[in-house]
């Protein structure tokens, strides 16, 4: 076989300018819509779920302590939304969520690849967590309180 | 065409393994597609050697292994929903690659910068679509950066390992 010496170093010392720009413009681009959200983004004060694109349940973040959701879901069905007491997990579909004052995360799922559980918990607006294999997204928004809500009045 | 499969295959698994989730869904590495960069290499490096067999057809090599790979993979590590979205991920990112290639004014760094940044902006188009919600676009800013740095470490990896490759092939090692 031919020794390593006689190498040409042609392929990594091969990089264009065209390269550079692409470069450039990438992490530009990635730069810009970083700073564009992080200056239009606000916290947000409440949650929405929605399963399939339709919106399924909103409150209101908590003021204290904490809430905790139970969504489930029978034979594809549309899901249901219900405050979870600490009772036993279902056998069906589901994804339990914790809403805190400083924001939300889903404490556990019985999805295939809990992506959901290992995401950071969610305060600004626009942030969402989503559950691809279950089809739920939960998000955060800001601006006019919901209608429905579960400790609306206390206020 | 079998071996770099086995070895795409790998790859995936390896990369299965990577605990690479701070938080945020969709960072990979995107070490199968290692595989496809280095083949699109060689198609491009391929008009100055005497190449013979299947070496012939790297684009299309490229193409049956990916789409194998990610189908093959996605049951065995994954679900349909892995399937369906490292699909479009892989379709987008194909197709600018070869776009890259096309346009002859990138390196095989430029080429897998390209496939990398437009692998996540294929994945966002399918999340947003099957999901019906634009907050995935959220996302947008760290994926991007995220596909430009594995793109160019990739096109780095592959720069390098593309002499080896054609020197193993002329010493009928392959």
């Amino acid at each position: 076989m031919f020794g390593c010496g006689r190498m040409k170093k042609e392929s990594t010392a091969g990089i264009r300018r065209a390269d550079w720009v692409l470069l450039a413009v990438c992490l530009l681009s990635a730069v810009l819509s970083a700073l564009y959200l992080a200056v239009s983004s606000r916290e947000g004060s409440r949650v929405v779920l929605c399963a399939d694109g339709a919106e399924l349940y909103e409150m209101d973040l908590p003021e204290q302590g904490s809430v905790r959701l139970l969504i489930t879901c029978e034979d594809q069905q549309t899901p249901r939304v219900s405050v979870y007491e600490g009772e036993e997990l279902p056998q069906t579909e589901y994804n339990l969520l914790c809403a805190e004052r400083d924001g939300v995360r889903m404490l556990s799922a019985d999805c295939t690849d809990q992506i959901c559980v290992r995401h950071r918990k969610i305060k600004q607006e626009g942030e969402s967590i989503i559950c691809l294999p279950h089809k739920l997204t939960v998000e955060i928004r800001g601006g006019a309180p919901a209608q429905e809500t579960l400790d609306g009045m206390v206020k | 065409m079998g071996m770099l499969l086995a070895l795409a295959m790998i790859l995936s698994y390896v990369e299965s393994l990577l605990p690479l989730t701070p938080g945020i869904p969709g960072i990979k590495v995107g070490l199968p597609n290692l595989i496809v960069v280095l083949l699109l290499g060689w198609d491009m490096q391929s008009a100055t050697t005497d190449s013979g067999q299947w070496f012939e057809r790297p684009v299309r090599v490229a193409a049956v292994i990916n789409l194998l790979r990610i189908v093959l993979s996605g049951f065995l590590f994954g679900n349909l929903f892995a399937i369906i979205y490292s699909l479009s991920g892989a379709v987008c990112s194909f197709l600018a690659m070869l776009l890259g290639r096309r346009m002859r004014c990138f390196s095989l760094f430029g080429i897998s910068v390209l496939g990398g940044v437009c692998h996540n902006i294929g994945q966002l188009l399918m999340a947003s679509w099957v999901l019906k919600t634009q907050t995935v676009w959220y996302y947008l800013p760290v994926l991007l950066l995220a596909g430009t740095a594995m793109g160019a470490v990739l096109g780095i990896v592959a720069g390098t390992l593309l002499p080896y490759c054609r020197r193993m092939q002329q010493g009928n090692h392959l």
